[in-house]
């Protein structure tokens, strides 16, 4: 007996000085609260010509490299001003990966998210002010600034503007058209079908959705949700009466009018064989060889598109028609979004570093040399003082006409659009789209789903 | 005769059948990391129109190679090299000594063995991730010997309990003492089943892509898995540069596999006589 | 055995051989695991930073999310076919692999292939295979059911997930097996032999028994690893079509960092632990019974 007592003794020593040659207990392990700024490395404030080292969390994946030379080229103008790029995960996660940064208290000096992590990190994250940062509201465009506002605050700063609507594939319908299509006369549903039922005679499949839960939830559903009004709060309102119950979202006429339209697109799907296959490589291919004439996406398939061979370089945009209307909102716009925002975080950086995060961005935003790295990756920045003699893609340089003619429909619900609202929301549009439950079903799904959340 | 001839043949058949379904996801890649991902897309089975070692240069400047293979090499190695002798050591103590105690801890080790990965993950970080031990790759190592001790321990525990308690006392009636006997008696009986395990926490921790995205921020740190980021986008994959970046992460893997191969064959050889 | 002045001595042979085991294995897993557990009873959010004690209604908030319970039963399904394949097809490459077959060292190694690849790239290859390979074969041979890509069907895309698994897995646990193959003794086999002992008759009544080591190591990790089964999942379905494939963990991950709900999926994660504790020990326990001591 006693062997067994004196072994359990060596066990509780061992044990206890294992925990504390681990230090810290875990209660005092909690990421530091928005107020205290004490969760980095403390660098030495007083002296100027010491390095600072800025961290930034991008999640735009496509053009990690872009950001990496951009940063390579700001530390050569400002050596003691080091920016490392802490590149997002394989896939989905991105979101896992930035709370773990938070967590342990590693969170980006600066970071390139969503509008819904704006929101979600609204009290960690620097506002903008005339005072921090007079050339956002110099140079950038009023409408993106008031993007980048959450809750009366300025805590985004936009950087690029991306549309979607319905592509087109010029050549392929001037073909079917001989040269003679006009995009405009495309306002309602009924022109939407027999414009497909012509390129169908003419035996190219009219149009391609790509079977995503992304692209159906969070972009075509969205719609339904945007289109209520010009304002930004026509959407949210809407989203709101569907939480509290006071609105069945199949009562309203305008998502009717979407599914009508969305049922047009299904019966020409050129997916129509295996609509969930959901294969982006496999599509961008398809669209880019002209295999079908239409696409339901947005101007970043160009950057898919560019290291291909033989594809088509002319695109357009139509909108997508939800009633037989022309008058109606939505059936002559295409949708314009500050797709992703700039934002810097204050609860875990020292002033120093926030500060110089500061500096850095407002450099590579209205900077003329920082501004060429992401016109060179092809984006549509919302600042007065870009260059004009810019030739863009065909697809953004569409998307631009539109907002010159003012047809372009407000999406500031998307950052309503929070957490995993659009990949279950959009799994019921995926169920949907392969027949799996009827329009009925998917209202009370999502119903359902906006009634779930807090 | 003529029976067990063509079970013969029937045998090679169906094990070369399968064989070949075991390795055309591998033909697949070496094949398409010479084409470009849109000849990919389009043909996955055609052969390359010529070798061109393009994808293997882009993917070679882009991961930043030869400092994610250093990094790589170094972590993996002192990891497994640590996991293997600190729990082979454990596991002889949980078998050989009979305490009650060692029961629970052998319990312990194997409980965690089915902790969903998810459910440390936060914790960890945000413990050490507090106590600033992050971003630096002896904090990665530490953790790795610390999740691989289970799985090693589990392991070797059931090969030490087959070991003839015999072949030791011959050691310790000599004056020996534990220590001696462990490394002079147990541990070449355990060669075959070391290099099992060897191989399988190898290749873990060579191609583990979370554990060091976790830890590991500074770029100048980064192993091979984690420079092989940039060939993935928001919604799809650069297929082509990828498939060549990912058979250059294996090669070092393959390459000393087989010839280790040699040897390992040898040690099962040796340890199923003895 | 150990008389009681040894005391001492053992408590330094403790030291010695379980020291660095346990002081990695309880700085990295105990202590991040009990943190854990404490932080499911509180609304701990690392976005928001919030820590508040909540007692016990991360817990039942998981009984109103009624998907948990519909997915944890695929997820039974799942480790239930495919630890019975992986064990039986594992089982019989060891077989044919230590029965002197030539070239035995390249197959070993050919079979092995599967596990040079990490998870995540292994589930985007496969994804191609099943998306573009086998639908492009289904309509050379104009073969109906292959037209159509597996992983999109709501019932088939969780069959695309077992023979994902049964090819991954295989070879590794063939390895294992091989290893219980080759340490059975000579002599045993010999005397086997003498007795008459045959074909069949040897591999049930001999071969098998004393391989049981080796079952029960297997049959735990294919268990262990189904239940946990996350990489392959992401890469390979992530949940598609519309959430018909999303397994327990996959669920549990997206509970705590896309639904923002960390505290409730954290608790997921432990009572899916209590589960698996529960399934596992049972198992190990009753194949322990038919352990034959050395």
């Amino acid at each position: 007996m006693k062997r067994v007592f004196m072994s359990m003794v060596i066990v509780l020593v061992i044990v206890s000085l294992m925990f504390t040659a681990c230090g810290k207990t875990p209660e005092t392990a909690a990421p530091g609260t928005s107020s205290s700024p004490s969760g980095s490395p403390s660098t030495d404030s007083g002296s100027k010509d010491k390095t600072v080292k800025l961290t930034y969390f991008n999640t735009s994946a496509e053009v990690n490299e872009m950001f990496e030379k951009m940063f390579a080229r700001y530390n050569e103008l400002f050596p003691n001003v080091v920016i490392e790029l802490i590149p997002t995960g394989i896939g989905e996660g991105q979101q896992e990966k930035l709370q773990s940064l938070f967590a342990s208290g590693n969170g980006p000096t600066f970071m390139n998210v969503d509008p819904a992590n704006v929101i979600e990190y609204q009290d960690r994250l620097v506002e903008f002010t005339k005072d921090n940062a007079p050339w956002l509201f110099e140079y950038a465009n009023e409408s993106a600034i008031e993007g980048g506002t959450f809750g009366g605050k300025v805590l985004g700063a936009p950087w690029s503007v991306q549309g979607y609507g319905l592509l087109y594939n010029k050549r392929i319908v001037d073909q079917v058209y001989n040269g003679q299509f006009d995009p405009t006369t495309i306002n309602t549903r009924d022109a939407l079908q027999a414009f497909f039922e012509k390129i169908e005679a003419a035996g190219i499949p009219a149009t391609m959705l790509h079977g995503a839960n992304w692209s159906l939830g969070g972009h075509y559903l969205t719609l339904t949700y945007a289109v209520q009004g010009p304002a930004t709060t026509d959407g949210t309102g809407f989203i709101d009466s569907i939480k509290a119950g006071t609105q069945k979202i199949e009562d309203s006429p305008i998502f009717q009018g979407y599914m009508d339209t969305l049922d047009l697109l299904v019966k020409y799907n050129y997916n129509k064989a295996d609509p969930l296959v959901a294969d982006f490589n496999h599509d961008i291919l398809a669209f880019a060889q002209g295999k079908c004439a239409t696409f339901f996406m947005g101007d970043w398939a160009w950057t898919s598109m560019v290291g291909l061979e033989n594809f088509d370089t002319e695109y357009g945009f139509i909108p997508v028609p939800w009633s037989n209307n022309p008058e109606d909102y939505g059936n002559t716009e295409v949708v314009m979004v500050l797709p992703k925002f700039q934002c810097i975080d204050k609860s875990q950086n020292t002033e120093e570093q926030y500060k110089a995060a500061l500096d850095a961005l407002g450099w590579m935003l209205t900077d003329p040399e920082g501004q060429q790295f992401f016109l060179d990756a092809g984006f549509y920045m919302p600042y007065k003082n870009v260059r004009t003699d810019i030739k863009y893609n065909s697809m953004t340089t569409s998307i631009s006409e539109y907002a010159s003619r003012g047809k372009t429909i407000n999406l500031g619900c998307f950052s309503y659009i929070t957490g995993d609202a659009w990949t279950e929301t959009g799994n019921l549009m995926l169920k949907y789209v392969a027949g799996a439950i009827n329009r009925q079903e998917l209202a009370d799904g999502i119903n359902n789903y906006w009634r779930s959340v807090k | 005769m003529i029976g067990s001839k063509i079970r013969t043949v029937l045998k090679y058949v169906f094990i070369y059948f399968l064989l070949i379904l075991f390795i055309i996801p591998f033909f697949l890649m070496i094949n398409n990391s010479f084409k470009t991902t849109q000849q990919f897309t389009e043909s996955p089975f055609s052969l390359p129109d010529n070798i061109d070692f393009k994808n293997y240069v882009d993917a070679f400047n882009k991961m930043n190679f030869l400092d994610g293979f250093v990094n790589s090499i170094i972590i993996t190695f002192i990891s497994v090299a640590l996991i293997l002798l600190t729990a082979s050591m454990a596991a002889y103590f949980l078998v050989r000594i009979k305490w009650k105690v060692n029961k629970a801890i052998f319990a312990g080790f194997v409980a965690s063995m089915i902790v969903p990965f998810q459910a440390v993950m936060i914790p960890l970080v945000s413990i050490y991730g507090n106590m600033k031990l992050l971003n630096n790759k002896w904090m990665l190592i530490f953790m790795y010997i610390g999740f691989g001790q289970a799985f090693a321990i589990f392991i070797f525990h059931g090969f030490i309990k087959n070991i003839p308690i015999d072949m030791e006392e011959a050691v310790l009636i000599d004056g020996g003492n534990r220590l001696q006997s462990f490394f002079k008696v147990v541990l070449p009986l355990l060669t075959p089943v070391m290099v099992t395990v060897m191989i399988l926490d190898i290749l873990w921790i060579w191609n583990d892509y979370l554990l060091p995205s976790l830890v590991l921020l500074s770029p100048v740190q980064r192993t091979l898995p984690l420079s092989t980021y940039s060939f993935f986008q928001t919604y799809s994959v650069d297929y082509a540069p990828l498939m060549a970046g990912i058979v250059m992460t294996i090669l070092p893997v393959i390459i000393a596999y087989v010839f280790a191969q040699k040897r390992i064959i040898e040690g099962v050889v040796q340890g199923a006589i003895k | 055995m150990i008389s009681r002045k040894k005391s001492l001595k053992n408590a330094g042979l403790f030291i010695t051989f379980m020291g660095p085991s346990l002081i990695a294995f309880t700085c990295i897993l105990v202590i991040p695991f009990l943190y854990g557990v404490f932080l499911t009873f509180t609304n701990y959010n690392p976005v928001k930073g919030t820590k508040d004690f909540v007692g016990f209604a991360n817990f039942i908030a998981i009984f109103s999310d009624k998907e948990f319970m519909t997915q944890f039963l695929k997820t039974l399904l799942y480790v239930f076919y495919s630890t019975v394949f992986c064990n039986l097809l594992a089982f019989i490459l060891a077989y044919i692999l230590t029965s002197n077959i030539k070239t035995q060292n390249f197959l070993r190694s050919g079979f092995f292939t599967p596990n040079l690849i990490g998870g995540i790239i292994l589930g985007y290859i496969w994804k191609f295979i099943f998306a573009n390979v086998i639908t492009q074969l289904g309509h050379s041979w104009d073969f109906e059911p292959l037209k159509t890509s597996l992983l999109t069907h709501p019932d088939r895309a969780i069959l695309a997930m077992i023979i994902v698994t049964v090819w991954q897995y295989a070879g590794y646990l063939m390895m294992i097996y091989i290893a219980g193959f080759v340490g059975i003794k000579k002599e045993v086999l010999e005397a086997a032999d003498i007795d008459g002992a045959k074909g069949m008759k040897k591999l049930f009544y001999i071969t098998i028994p004393s391989m049981v080591p080796s079952f029960i190591i297997c049959f735990f990790i294919t268990i262990s690893r189904g239940f946990m089964a996350y990489d392959l999942n992401l890469a390979l379905t992530n949940g598609a079509p519309y959430g018909s494939t999303r397994l327990a963990s996959m669920h549990i991950y997206q509970k705590a960092f896309q639904a923002n709900q960390y505290a409730v999926g954290q608790a997921e994660a432990i009572v899916l632990f209590i589960v698996v504790a529960l399934v596992t020990v049972t198992q190990v326990m009753l194949t322990k019974k038919y352990e034959v001591e050395a």
